[in-house]
């Protein structure tokens, strides 16, 4: 679904990418993972086109991203950014229902279906972001990201803010829509649980490279270097409590 | 039937062949102010259509606006017209006469009155001593000399008075001049400086002394008019020699006295022996006030409502850093550093006067505040919503129009609320340009040195200050979305 080949972004002088190849298949959930400013926002960035690509060449859903062809891929594509990214000057319907109102099409049935889905209180739609719990904006955020019905979604750590009950009830509810809907998703985290808890394929980054992908079990028993070796022993201390 | 055609047809060419009106410029002191409605009633005694720009400014505002043709007329001075205007000093009236001339100018007959530097002393204090001339004061070396400072400090002042009449064992003091008349009445001063028609030396009942040696350059009242209007000039003719320095001086006791130009005007041309035409009756309190809120409300309206439309695709090329930004902000920053008196006085070449130069300046003055904040309203929007509402597949113009521009409304409003708040201060100064609004009873107030006047237009500008201030903070509420106002959590 995603093709990154040799793929490098700098950011003036940091160096976010360093020749980035992945290939995410269609229908799976990829997991993201590795240290803060490893690069991980930044991979997600480029599949939308939304930073420049300093060299290689990025396909969604085998078309190359061009100027031309970057608003039929965003518009195929479910993106929950970073820190929620929901517009604080209008309603959580209003959030959700902006893209299908842009495009001119009636989703008022969708609505209904997704909030039933990420399991949202309708009268929470009428509300504004500022008057939603941290859990419900997520849910909202998420609503507006599969509103377009998309081929593929892109989550940026979705959870991270959330107190730990929350998120695991929000973590299996993910999960089941995931199954429910067999949508690619690459979603970012930085806790191994979690990504063990999603991902089929669970992919380590670090300083802009990708250090080593495969299943869980691939991980822990075959580690590719030292650092996914510690990465993992730090992982491990901290969930073992 | 044909006959009304033929009276339709003449109604019409005698409309389209009238001479345009007159307008009759003045400068901002209240003999001017009298001189120009003087000029206004003698035009509508001679059939012709005429209206006063009161106190538009000083000589060089006056004299631009009459090369410009934004003014037909205006009361002048013989020695500014020598040493200011055309700057030959001691030039003769044949002189001057031609060079006007060939300006397109013409330069009307002696009024009658000399308006120049001249000694003044009260009548009682003149009568005991025997004075009666400049020169007599050098038998006096005891006198206290009150002077204006400036005349104090002039090269051409008291340090050279004195030395021609022999008069530097004088005491003097620099004291203001409206107070200088009182220290003269209050026995603290024995002679002070003044302008030879001053409306105190009627008031206060003093003696002015005779210039004997004639050491003061002559400022003989005049009109000037343009070259293209000989039915003016003739009009205005009707004045010559009629205004001698009492008379002129009780002319300016009376218009600062009842604070009423017109009417010192009508009982001049009275006495004349005409009757009065003109209109000039003074309008209510009230009424003047609605009048000159109307025009003030004009004034900053129509300019803010151009700034908003200017300003707004400005902010949001602004906001955006790079050369463009730096040039737009960098243009805006310099226009607001220069002081408003001299960009109306840039605007006149280019917009005349009146209405259209206030409000091409308040334009000017509104579009910093308003690209400012738009700028600022437009990069303050978080990294995050930028890219979420890009990463949606909304275009550009869709993101400025549903997403950045909504977020930074607040801040936008705020932007258009202080320039339409200063926009009200400044709109004042329209007034010396000939704009009106409520900077005109400030400006004759300050003509004629009365608070009370002066209070007529700084109150209400004050109240109308706030009240756009309150109007901005309603529509506050309706133009910045709810969630906005929200306390987030
Ligand atoms: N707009 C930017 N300008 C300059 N540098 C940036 C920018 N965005 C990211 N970076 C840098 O690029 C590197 C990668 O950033 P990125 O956001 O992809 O990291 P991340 O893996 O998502 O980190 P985190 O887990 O903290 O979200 C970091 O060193 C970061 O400081
Ligand atoms: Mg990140």
């Amino acid at each position: 679904m995603i093709d990154y080949s040799g793929v490098s972004v700098d950011y003036g002088a940091v160096a976010a990418l360093r020749q980035v190849s992945l290939s995410v298949p269609k229908g799976r959930t990829v997991c993201l993972i590795g240290p803060s400013g490893c690069g991980k926002s930044t991979l997600v960035r480029v599949a939308l086109g939304l930073v420049p690509v300093t060299s290689g060449t990025v396909r969604v859903g085998g078309q190359d991203l061009k100027p031309t062809t970057i608003v039929a891929i965003r518009r195929r594509t479910g993106y929950v950014v970073q820190d929620g990214g929901l517009f604080p000057h209008l309603t959580a319907r209003q959030n959700v229902l902006l893209m299908p109102d842009r495009l001119g099409f009636s989703a008022l049935d969708r609505l209904g279906e997704l909030a039933e889905l990420v399991r949202l209180p309708l009268d929470a739609l009428e509300r504004y972001p500022a008057e939603l719990s941290g859990g419900q904006r997520q849910r909202v955020a998420l609503m507006r990201a599969l509103v377009l019905d998309p081929d593929l979604l892109l989550l940026d750590e979705p959870l991270s803010a959330l107190d730990p009950m929350v998120r695991s009830g929000l973590q299996d509810d993910l999960k089941e829509i995931f199954a429910k809907l067999g949508k690619t998703v690459v979603l970012v985290t930085h806790d191994m649980p979690e990504a063990a808890h999603f991902g089929e394929l669970i992919v380590l980054m670090n300083e802009g490279r990708i250090v080593q992908s495969g299943a869980l079990r691939d991980l822990l028993d075959n580690p590719a270097d030292p650092f996914v070796k510690s990465f993992i022993e730090a992982q491990r201390r901290l969930t073992t409590l | 039937m044909r006959a009304l055609l033929v009276a339709c047809l003449l109604a019409l060419s005698a409309w389209a062949m009238a001479e345009p009106t007159a307008v009759i410029g003045s400068k901002r002191f209240v003999e001017s102010y009298v001189l120009g409605e003087i000029a206004v009633g003698l035009c509508r005694e001679a059939k012709l259509q005429a209206e006063h720009k009161q106190g538009m400014g000083g000589t060089a505002v006056l004299w631009e606006a009459l090369k410009a043709g934004q003014i037909t007329a205006y009361p002048e001075y013989t020695g500014t017209i020598a040493e200011e205007i055309l700057k030959r000093p001691g030039a003769s009236r044949h002189e001057m006469a031609k060079e006007l001339r060939s300006m397109g100018v013409l330069l009307g007959d002696d009024l009658g009155f000399n308006n120049t530097y001249a000694f003044v002393m009260t009548k009682a204090r003149a009568k005991s001593l025997g004075v009666t001339k400049v020169s007599d004061l050098a038998q006096h070396p005891g006198l206290q000399v009150a002077l204006t400072p400036e005349f104090l400090e002039r090269s051409d002042g008291w340090k050279a008075v004195s030395d021609r009449y022999g008069l530097t064992g004088l005491q003097t003091k620099a004291v203001d001049h409206a107070l200088g008349y009182q220290s003269l009445v209050s026995g603290a001063a024995d002679v002070k400086d003044a302008y030879s028609t001053d409306a105190q030396i009627a008031d206060l009942d003093l003696a002015l002394l005779t210039d004997d040696l004639g050491f003061f350059p002559s400022y003989r009242a005049v009109y000037l008019v343009r070259a293209e209007r000989p039915d003016v000039m003739s009009a205005l003719g009707a004045a010559s020699g009629t205004l001698d320095e009492a008379a002129m001086t009780a002319l300016n006791a009376e218009a600062t006295r009842t604070e009423d130009f017109a009417g010192a005007a009508a009982d001049y041309l009275r006495s004349r022996g005409t009757k009065t035409t003109s209109s000039s009756t003074s309008p209510s309190l009230v009424q003047q006030t609605l009048t000159l809120g109307a025009q003030h409300l004009a004034m900053v309206g129509l300019s803010l409502a151009l700034a908003v439309l200017a300003a707004l695709p400005l902010g949001v090329a602004a906001s955006k850093p790079g050369p463009l930004s730096q040039l737009i902000l960098g243009v805006c920053g310099v226009i607001q550093t220069l002081p408003s008196i001299a960009v109306l006085l840039f605007l006149i070449p280019v917009f005349g006067i009146g209405f259209a130069p206030a409000v091409a300046a308040l334009f000017l003055y509104s579009l910093l505040p308003i690209i400012r904040n738009t700028a600022a309203g437009l990069q303050s929007v978080a990294p995050s919503l930028r890219e979420s509402a890009e990463a949606l597949g909304l275009g550009p113009w869709e993101r400025l129009r549903f997403i950045e521009a909504p977020l930074a409304s607040r801040t936008i409003v705020a932007g258009i609320k202080t320039a339409a708040v200063i926009n009200v201060g400044t709109a004042t100064l329209g007034a010396f340009i000939g704009a009106g609004g409520f900077g005109q009873p400030i400006v004759s107030g300050l003509a004629l040195n009365s608070v009370p006047v002066m209070m007529q237009g700084a109150v209400p500008a004050a109240v109308l200050a706030l009240l756009v201030q309150g109007a901005f903070e309603v529509l506050e509420r309706t133009v910045v979305p709810r969630g906005l106002r929200l306390k987030p959590r």
